[in-house]
């Protein structure tokens, strides 16, 4: 009203009309029309707008809000199952193993994280299916009809370029805050390049084919179910992938429009200054976008990493055709052409080998039965004040207070030990890559080094009676026989690379070998354990002295309460100091200097590993990179071990360090430097002019029924 | 030059005065220009509308394979989608087995195209995504036949085209050849009367092509079916079809039989095309072939020699009127100079015999000799003879008649 009074009663000393302040005299209140539009639809179409949240609300019930049933009432586990079976259906095995692995450390990362990381997956599913069940038909009509496609195409361009935060104001208006508002800001945002590509999939389906399903006298709704759908689904996929990619990047407007989920972790991390919520709020955000993007990619499309696949979203988001570019197609895998081929038979040094290998490994399982500690938990005592209560009780493998994760780490190993034992006996080559003698040699190499820190590891000092048990020791023995008898079948293995190994020193592997020095010397002194528990940090002597103050306060009030003071001023003053204990403190585990050992030792195997000493004989080099990858395995394990054994029992305000985790990162380095040289042999094959007996038939499938056929 | 549109019994298609015009507006002024007989050219400089058809009219007869020939832009293929209605025409009338195709719509359309036509695409138009198999049957299963019959079907259909061992392929596992055996099966496969072949050899290689053309012709042979087919390789036209028509801008040049097509080509256009055919293989030799007028084999030798009548040679037959042998009249004076009277003894008996509708090409190497070649019949008599002339000056005939023409097309 006022803009327009100031309009309509000008004044005579107008300003000229070249003068900026004219603007401000004939204003258009082209927003004052849009919050009276907006406002009327809200006072006047309630019912109208009903409609339209109805099905946003019910999906978004079904899968999330319910209490009966939902993605966030259900066992993790279950969810966890059921995305990875998913990923299996709509991808394979190595991809749904992968989303497994990866959903469960959102969940380690504690239940408000496993909430947020379940909403989050919930609200995505709900918005990627709106979008499908709108996009894809709207596509497909786009795709079939000019005239359709000429009315929707500049609607798509609008709501690509317009700003969500322009629509988000009006759409929290009709429809509140919360997951409804902020899954259809999503859907504004996320659904254009669904129409646009299953349009264009539909378009780009070779005319004669349609031409063909149409002579042959198929009705037109047979011609889409039968050639058009089939051959656009390439594109409807690499849709539903981008409108995917694009609903990630959207929780964060989400979480601003009030809804849950790992956006609003983060939101609220930012809002408090955390770093620590932000960082591991990230990582889970981090992990759900790949596991999501996983699950959706076509397969062969598997190149570029996640961020730079959402970038790419971004930036094709206008035209998302140029994402098809360089699609695989609907080509079909032409037949192989395999010849027949036997698998060279096991060595006498194999056999030996894994012989030894196959007892080692049933040692250490027969391990996890023995004690490993006596009278309180030997590595959870420092992380659980409780242990000191267990005197005269004995802890075997698996209990939380005897190996627990060193017992169950190395029981796990020695089961692949003796599973890829027996199996190269049997049948050798075939099968799984990874059931192979290497595999042997770097699971006992394992074993070996995660039961040895167990060993060498300083018990709590909190505790005084405690004793370790013969477990671990038993367990190292068992893990040295599997990483000897490995070694050796290793070096005895007719095994060659696939291809010509490059004939270089190759300085990324030293490197990586020198890094992992480091990075396990920077996590010795890096914290292992970060000790907040007040009663923890009360040295004996503080401890006899509040209990001093205690007694003398007696029934006495007054007393009592000055006393108190000076008791939190006691505990505060304590709490000052050796909270972080690194791997070198003699109230730590001192598992640094160990793992600096370790680490060089795997230096030590890395350089003959990348060819420093020698390239010419292949076998070696393969056999060192094994060795490496096993201590690698090692590091990451006396890492994983502390880690997981601590967080299994901990009390409140006890949490395992940096520096143990910085010791696993670098184990990972070893087995990475080593891994590209090791995958690159195989069994050796032996053709068939050579006569070698024992052996193994290979033979294509394909090439026999043709065969039969003809 | 165009036949005439008069419906007789054995017409299975029949186009009528039939007008295909592309673009927004085809029944406007586009339309108008077409028919006060402007060319294509004329018609899109004039109304921005591309002509298609221009009063095609053309019969197809039961059991033969009609051939329309043209280059790329022709409307040959417009022509043969106007048959199963792929395309809607402007003007016109459209007939398969007396039913107006272009009045057909719906579940009609469908159920006509179902159970009259097969059709076959330049390339290969398989689906990509179903198996050989699956492919072949894919007319039986719009038909909703029951998949246990549909297989036995289409597995009748391969063998035809000898690919039954690859029933369980992809497509994609197939040569290009192989494919269009399959695209061809996948015609045969519902047992339609017609069939539409629309360029369906012209992405093959040459070798595989010919192979492709007996295969079809054998099929032909066994199966009998109306076949339309479409090319744009003159050669092809000639080798496949019992009538060929060609097509120039939408519109008919001329339609004939091969011999015609080649003989009596109707205009400059059509005589270029026929340049670089190679003429032997599609003239028959009764286009060439003298009278036999043969000498009596129980005649003397002096006798013989007045029947000879100044000619180079005729044949000598018996009292069945089949050939013994060939006088020439050079052996006649050789024999007659050393005073012979027997006719046998001056008579060559290793002449050459061929049959009225064997071709030009395979009598080529007879020629060489120099010898005229005997025409038998069915029952071994003499109808006619060769002269080893003809039939070099037949070859080379149709390069002069080109010269007669202004060329008009291409200048």
């Amino acid at each position: 009203m006022g803009i327009l009074s100031t309009g309509i009663l000008a004044q005579a000393d107008d300003p000229p009309w070249h003068d900026n302040e004219v603007l401000d005299q004939f204003t258009l209140p082209f927003g004052e029309w849009f919050a009276q539009t907006v406002f009327w639809i809200n006072s006047n179409l309630d019912p109208l707008l009903d409609i339209f949240r109805a099905p946003f609300a019910f999906l978004m019930w079904l899968v999330v809000d319910n209490r009966t049933f939902s993605i966030l009432t259900a066992p993790w586990i279950a969810v966890v199952l059921f995305i990875s079976f998913i990923a299996y259906l709509s991808r394979n095995a190595k991809v749904a193993v992968g989303v497994g692995l990866a959903l469960t450390l959102c969940g380690l990362l504690g239940i408000d994280h496993w909430d947020a990381t379940a909403k989050t997956i919930g609200m995505i599913f709900v918005a990627v299916m709106l979008c499908s069940i709108i996009g894809i038909p709207l596509g497909i009509l786009s795709g079939r009809f000019d005239a359709v496609w000429n009315v929707i195409r500049p609607i798509l361009d609008a709501m690509q370029v317009v700003h969500s935060f322009v629509y988000m104001l009006p759409v929290v208006f009709f429809f509140g805050i919360g997951e409804v508002s902020a899954t259809m800001v999503t859907m504004v945002f996320a659904i254009p390049p669904l129409i646009r590509l299953t349009n264009l999939g539909i378009r780009q389906v070779p005319e004669d084919v349609v031409e063909a399903s149409r002579a042959f006298g198929a009705p037109e709704l047979r011609v889409l179910t039968d050639v058009q759908l089939p051959l656009a689904r390439p594109a409807i996929m690499t849709g539903l992938n981008q409108t995917l990619l694009l609903s990630i990047s959207m929780l964060g407007i989400a979480a601003i429009m009030g809804a849950g989920g790992l956006g609003l972790l983060i939101f609220r991390a930012i809002n408090n200054l955390n770093t620590g919520l932000a960082a591991s709020a990230g990582l889970a955000l981090f992990l759900v976008a790949v596991v999501l993007d996983r699950i959706s990619q076509r397969e062969g499309d598997e190149d570029g990493q996640l961020l730079s696949r959402i970038r790419r979203a971004w930036a094709a988001r206008k035209n998302p055709e140029v994402l098809l570019e360089d699609s695989p197609g609907t080509a079909i895998e032409p037949v192989r052409q395999a010849a027949k081929v036997r698998l060279a038979a096991l060595t006498s040094g194999e056999r030996t080998g894994l012989g030894v290998a196959t007892l080692g490994g049933l040692i250490t399982i027969v391990s996890l039965f023995l004690t490993w500690s006596n009278d309180a938990g030997w590595i959870s005592g420092y992380s659980r004040r409780t242990d000191e209560d267990l005197v005269g009780m004995a802890f075997n493998g698996w209990a939380a207070s005897g190996g627990s994760w060193y017992g169950i780490f190395a029981g796990g190993l020695g089961l692949l030990v003796v599973v890829s034992a027996v199996k190269t006996f049997l049948s050798p080559g075939t099968g799984a890559r990874f059931l192979s003698p290497d595999m042997v040699a770097m699971a006992g190499l394992g074993i070996t080094i995660g039961s040895a820190s167990f060993l060498v590891s300083q018990p709590s000092w909190l505790i005084e009676t405690i004793s370790q048990g013969p477990g671990a020791l038993v367990a190292t023995i068992g893990g040295l026989l599997a990483a000897a008898g490995g070694a050796i079948a290793t070096f005895a293995a007719p095994y060659t690379p696939r291809r010509p190994l490059p004939d270089k020193v190759s300085m990324a592997r030293v490197l990586g070998g020198v890094a992992a020095v480091a990075l396990v010397v920077i996590g010795s002194f890096s914290g292992w354990s970060f000790d907040e528990r007040a009663d923890v940090i009360l040295t004996p002597e503080i401890r006899a002295e509040i209990e001093a103050l205690r007694e003398a306060a007696g029934d006495d009030v007054t007393l009592q309460a000055a006393n108190a003071q000076k008791i939190s001023n006691l505990a505060n003053g304590a709490r000052q100091d050796d909270v972080i204990l690194d791997g070198w403190n003699d109230r730590g585990a001192e598992l640094g200097l160990p793992s600096i050992i370790v680490s060089v030792l795997g230096l030590l195997l890395v350089l003959p590993g990348a060819g420093l000493l020698g390239r010419d004989n292949e076998q070696r080099l393969w056999a060192y990179n094994v060795l490496s990858a096993g201590v690698g395995v090692g590091l990451v394990l006396i890492g994983a071990n502390w880690i997981a054994t601590t967080a299994r029992v901990a009390d409140n305000n006890w949490f395992s360090g940096v520096g143990a985790f910085l010791t696993s990162v670098a184990g990972v380095l070893l087995i990475m430097s080593a891994r590209a040289t090791i995958v690159e042999f195989d069994r050796r094959k032996v053709y068939s002019d050579s006569d070698e007996p024992e052996t193994v038939d290979v033979t294509d499938e394909v090439e026999e029924r043709v065969l039969a056929d003809a | 030059m165009v036949e005439s549109t008069v419906a007789h019994g054995e017409q299975l298609i029949r186009l009528n005065e039939v007008y295909k015009i592309f673009g927004p507006q085809p029944r406007g002024r586009a339309f108008d220009l077409a028919r006060q007989g402007l060319g294509k050219n004329e018609v899109q400089r004039l109304s921005g509308h591309v002509m298609g058809l221009d009063d095609v009219n053309f019969d197809v007869n039961k059991g033969e394979i009609f051939v329309v020939m043209g280059l790329s832009g022709s409307g040959k293929s417009t022509a043969i989608r106007t048959v199963n209605k792929l395309h809607d025409i402007t003007h016109g009338e459209v007939f398969v087995d007396g039913v107006d195709v272009q009045k057909l719509s719906g579940p009609d359309l469908q159920e006509f195209r179902r159970e009259k036509m097969g059709m076959v695409f330049q390339h290969f138009a398989l689906f990509p995504h179903r198996n050989i198999i699956d492919n072949t049957g894919y007319g039986l299963k719009v038909q909703k036949m029951p998949k246990a019959e549909r297989d036995a079907a289409s597995l009748r259909a391969l063998s035809l085209v000898g690919l039954e061992a690859y029933s369980e392929s992809m497509p994609s596992q197939l040569s290009g050849g192989m494919q269009q055996r399959v695209g061809l099966a996948r015609a045969l496969a519902s047992d339609p009367d017609i069939l539409l072949m629309d360029e369906a050899f012209s992405a093959l290689d040459p070798l595989i092509r010919r192979q492709m053309q007996d295969e079809l012709m054998d099929i032909q042979n066994e199966l009998q079916k109306t076949i339309l087919f479409i090319t744009h390789d003159l050669n092809e036209a000639l080798r496949v079809g019992n009538r060929v028509c060609i097509m120039k801008d939408g519109a008919v040049v001329q339609i004939g039989t091969p011999e015609e097509i080649l003989t009596q080509p109707a205009t400059g256009y059509v005589a270029e095309f026929v340049q670089d055919v190679d003429q032997g293989r599609v003239i028959q030799v009764t286009e060439i072939m003298g009278g036999s007028d043969p000498i009596d084999g129980s005649l003397s030798l002096d006798a013989a020699i007045t029947a000879l009548n100044g000619r180079a040679g005729a044949f000598v037959v018996d009292a069945a009127g089949k050939p013994t042998g060939l006088l020439t009249r050079d052996d006649a004076m050789r024999a007659s100079s050393v005073g012979t009277t027997d006719l046998s003894t001056a008579v060559r008996t290793d002449f050459d015999v061929t049959t009225k509708t064997a071709t030009l090409n395979e009598n080529y190497q007879a020629a060489g000799r120099g010898l005229p070649i005997a025409v038998i019949d069915e029952n071994g008599s003499l109808e006619g003879t060769l002269d080893p002339r003809e039939i070099l000056e037949e070859m080379g005939r149709v390069e002069t008649l080109i010269d007669g023409f202004e060329r008009e097309v291409f200048m």
